[in-house]
């Protein structure tokens, strides 16, 4: 039985693949989802849907079709988040049965990871054992495509050698999917991973805005056409990106659990008491997976944000007590960005028709005037208007870049260093890890010239 | 006996168009100009009149007078559920005080002098339109002065008050802000209060969850926000916003939502916030119990005479005649009783004649394993119902960007379809009223309903 996935990065698509193969199973992630998954997507599912549905369905359907001949509904499952509420992602599943159904793929298996018995018994039925070592494997895959990524876009806008960035995280994927494979040397694996990262050198020295990329799950994250490749486009477009991890979500969905059991507490303390330190634990465990290759990689990744902070920030705007989608965590990534001179430009990305994001794009205005004037768009995803939602973060873009060379200017006097200091400066290996007293990783890379 | 003019006649069809001070109807204070077109074919004549609304089809008080007698004759026959449902859910269930004297107030002095002269002002929007009894009950029986909704939805209303706000939501969404506007700036309110409803009231079983829309829930917040970006527009105008989150899936968390919401502001006690909430659910019940035993009144006559009614399968807000384009009056007006879901009775008489007694007719999970979304869950359980009502058409109501709904427009389709059941949509509904296509659409829907009626109920006779 083959195990199909997807939906999240290449890097972390790989990765899962390495850890499931292994605990001994074949996985197979699917790929990118891109514009004929779309049309699929539309062809087979009902009609007004958001259009990650259209796009990952559509990307089944697309893979099934060219598997046809190898009989899919015996050979393949397919494998995909899943929730009870509040906003549609939870109907995913259903919407993937009436796809694959109308696809011909009627008895086609597909398993929704979801907190119920039912799902755990359905899965252990098609030989998928949901033990411990499972949900740590998936952790660490996870994490290790989060600091891949993190890496990957504070580098690759500055590298000297074109493409150099990509062939070290191909190189990376590998060395460290292979560390996941055998369930051994992942500490070794991450050494390496950072020895060929001091290889890559980048100069740092010319000013770029920073963009926080969020929004909606799948379309912040994905990085084919469902977003019209914002990321790689941007860093073309001159500027760096700024990605979240998916360990976010993770840290978000206990962070979620936790509030809700804080809620009902007075019911049964005990039984929430009992819950609370559940959840302790798992994000205790988290945090200490991520920060522990983190650290191994030179503390060059950023850390992942605190679901507390990120709450606190939202309160004023939107409450972290309305669930669906990111919910609050879009009007507290905004916020953070500004505070913690993360970003000079934050892009708040979303499917047509995603609720809870269009919802919290509604506050977004006066988070911006309450923030003394910071950068915002927001933009939706449909499959088309590519050009138009490239021309108006264009348009955003260039402010973000004036203020970018604003700060590098200011940040050269402070620190009293001349042009000439900066045009005699050599290239730095990409692992060298930047104070971090400005926004611009330009003015911070000044730092070091000091 | 046929109408048909003859075809020695077509040739010599000949109209006159007239439209101007002549035609125009005197009826109401609106006084509009109607178009009448005489007909004349060989030695017959006729004309029509073409008028904005019923009144205006007649030419002499007299004529008025008939034909307003048969359709309140006819309406109380067969009554427009959304019309009865709006009167209901807005009016007062006059609940006792639960906030007495007693020496403690004088630690409370001026909360209870605030209670007492506070008008509040309560937005007639989205899940208002299934939880209003609630909320005026619960305040009324704290002691508030006034409880004030806004008005239904209308084109003035929504150009007044819907200038702010940044986003492209629903329509139903939107309008929150014209209403928002309006108690704000054309009532005299000292609160306004709008919650973020999270979860509803549970009306089926066995389902994953009972969530509100969350476009819905975060309705609020967005408001607020487009009310103070700019300048804090309530306290400009001395009102005081309140949005709290609220669960009405359980009621004891609710009932501590609304202490910590309302005890700070009118500084009630526990008790006294446990008796409003209690009142305030037994008034929710009886809106419901009214409602639903008049409806299976109507629902009974109707296997009776072997007449076919409308259930308008739609979300709450859809009662409101700014949003449902006055679709369910203009099938009403035809005499068809027209029905919400709300409405449809839940006795166990009832259900067990339609769902059978092996199965708990109020679990949708054979058909939709999802269902953790209410308002979607009780459409699949209302098109579940009239699918398994002979007397009953469908006409589906959703309006443009509602992602609730898109997911379940197929299965609600396949379930009518099953057992033939008509079944009409008026989908991507939105701020635009289509007043021409919708006049056809309904018209379309008479003739096949008539049809229905003598071919199906009566089985092919008249």
């Amino acid at each position: 039985m083959k195990i199909l996935f997807g939906g999240l990065t290449k890097a972390h698509d790989t990765l899962i693949s390495f850890a499931l193969s292994g605990l001994g199973y074949e996985a197979i992630p699917l790929p990118t989802p891109d514009n004929e998954s779309l049309r699929l997507g539309k062809e087979y599912c009902n009609k007004g849907q958001c259009n990650p549905t259209y796009y990952t369905v559509g990307n089944l359907i697309k893979f099934l079709l060219s598997v046809k001949e190898e009989n899919p509904e015996e050979e393949y499952v397919f494998v995909t988040a899943g929730a009870c509420g509040p906003c549609r992602f939870g109907m995913y599943e259903m919407e993937y049965r009436k796809a694959l159904k109308e696809a011909g793929f009627p008895r086609f298996r597909v398993f929704a990871f979801e907190q119920s018995k039912a799902f755990f018994e359905s899965a252990q039925l098609a030989g998928i054992k949901l033990d411990r070592e499972f949900f740590k494997s998936l952790i660490k895959a996870i994490v290790l495509g989060d600091l891949l990524n993190d890496i990957y876009y504070k580098t690759k806008p500055y590298e000297i050698q074109k493409g150099e960035t990509d062939n070290w995280r191909e190189e990376s994927l590998f060395i460290l999917g292979e560390a996941l494979k055998e369930r051994k040397g992942l500490r070794k694996a991450l050494s390496r991973v950072r020895e060929k990262l001091r290889s890559v050198k980048v100069n740092y020295l010319v000013p770029k805005p920073k963009v926080k990329i969020t929004g909606e799950f799948f379309a912040q994250t994905t990085e084919g056409d469902a977003n019209y490749r914002l990321a790689s486009w941007l860093v073309e477009e001159g500027a760096e990106p700024v990605v979240e991890p998916v360990s976010t979500w993770i840290d978000y969905l206990i962070f979620k659990r936790e509030i809700d059991t804080k809620e009902r507490a007075f019911k049964d303390r005990l039984g929430a008491l009992k819950t609370l330190a559940g959840l302790l634990a798992l994000k205790l465990y988290l945090r200490a997976v991520y920060n522990a290759y983190r650290f191994l990689l030179g503390n060059k990744p950023d850390p992942l944000k605190s679901q507390k902070k990120l709450a606190k920030y939202a309160q004023p705007y939107y409450s972290p007590k309305l669930a669906g989608g990111e919910g609050h965590m879009e009007v507290g990534k905004h916020v953070y960005a500004k505070k913690h001179k993360l970003a000079h430009l934050v892009v708040s990305v979303k499917p047509f028709g995603c609720m809870p994001s269009t919802q919290s794009d509604g506050v977004q205005q006066k988070v911006s005037k309450d923030l003394g004037g910071s950068l915002f768009v927001s933009v939706e995803t449909s499959g088309d208007a590519e050009a138009n939602v490239k021309s108006r973060i264009l348009m955003k873009l260039y402010e973000a870049k004036l203020l970018a060379r604003e700060e590098f200017e200011r940040a050269k006097k402070e620190l009293n260093i001349n042009e000439e200091r900066i045009k005699s400066a050599k290239p730095v290996s990409a692992d060298t890890r930047l104070p971090r007293r400005y926004t611009t990783t330009a003015s911070n890379a000044l730092l070091l010239l000091k | 006996m046929t109408n048909f003019i003859g075809f020695e006649n077509l040739t010599s069809i000949d109209y006159e168009t007239k439209r101007g001070e002549e035609t125009r109807c005197h009826f109401c204070q609106n006084k509009c100009v109607r178009t009448f077109v005489e007909l004349r074919a060989g030695e017959r004549k006729y004309t029509h009149i073409i008028a904005p609304c019923e009144k205006g089809e007649v030419l002499t008080k007299d004529e008025l007078r008939k034909l307003m007698a048969e359709r309140s004759k006819q309406k109380q026959k067969f009554p427009n559920f959304v019309e009865l449902s709006n009167k209901l859910l807005f009016s007062s269930y006059n609940p006792p005080a639960v906030v007495r004297s007693t020496w403690r107030d004088i630690f409370r002095k001026k909360k209870l002098a605030f209670l007492r002269r506070a008008r509040v002002g309560i937005p007639r929007v989205l899940n208002t339109y299934g939880l209003a009894p609630f909320f005026r009950t619960y305040l009324e029986a704290l002691g508030v002065r006034k409880v004030i909704f806004s008005p239904p939805t209308s084109e003035e209303l929504y150009r007044k008050g819907a200038k702010r706000g940044s986003i492209d939501p629903c329509f139903p969404s939107k309008v929150a802000l014209a209403h928002t506007h309006h108690l704000l700036y054309e009532e005299e309110v000292d609160i306004i209060l709008f919650p973020c409803v999270r979860t509803l009231p549970p009306e089926l079983r066995n389902a994953e969850g009972h969530w509100a829309c969350p476009t819905v829930s975060a309705t609020p917040e967005v408001v607020k926000a487009s009310f103070t970006t700019e300048e804090d527009e309530f306290r400009k105008r001395g009102v005081l916003f309140l949005n709290p989150v609220l669960d009405f899936e359980d009621e004891e968390l609710l009932e501590r939502q609304l202490y910590e919401t309302f005890s700070p502001v009118f500084g009630i006690t526990r008790a006294e916030n446990r008796e409003a909430v209690r009142l305030a659910f037994g008034a929710l019940s009886s809106y419901k119990e009214n409602l639903r035993r008049k409806a299976k009144e109507v629902l009974e006559t109707l296997e009776e005479e072997k007449r076919v009614g409308v259930l308008i399968l739609g979300r709450p807000y859809h009662n409101d005649p700014g949003l449902n384009h006055g679709i369910p009056e203009e099938i009403n007006k035809l005499g068809y009783p027209v029905f919400t879901i709300d409405s449809l009775p839940r006795d166990e008489e009832t259900l067990t004649k339609l769902f059978g007694s092996e199965k708990d007719p109020l679990d949708i999970s054979d058909e939709w394993k999802k269902c953790y979304s209410e308002n979607s869950s009780l459409k699949v359980w209302g098109a579940k119902f009239a699918s398994l009502h002979p007397n009953l058409a469908v006409v589906d109501l959703s309006s443009f960007r509602c992602g609730h709904d898109a997911p379940i427009y197929s299965l609600v389709d396949e379930i009518l379809r099953r057992t033939k059941t008509p079944y009409f949509t008026f989908h991507e509904l939105d701020e635009n009223k289509p007043s021409g296509s919708i006049k056809i659409r309904v018209e379309t829907i008479d003739y096949f309903l008539k049809l229905y009626e003598s071919e199906t109920l009566r089985g092919g006779g008249a």
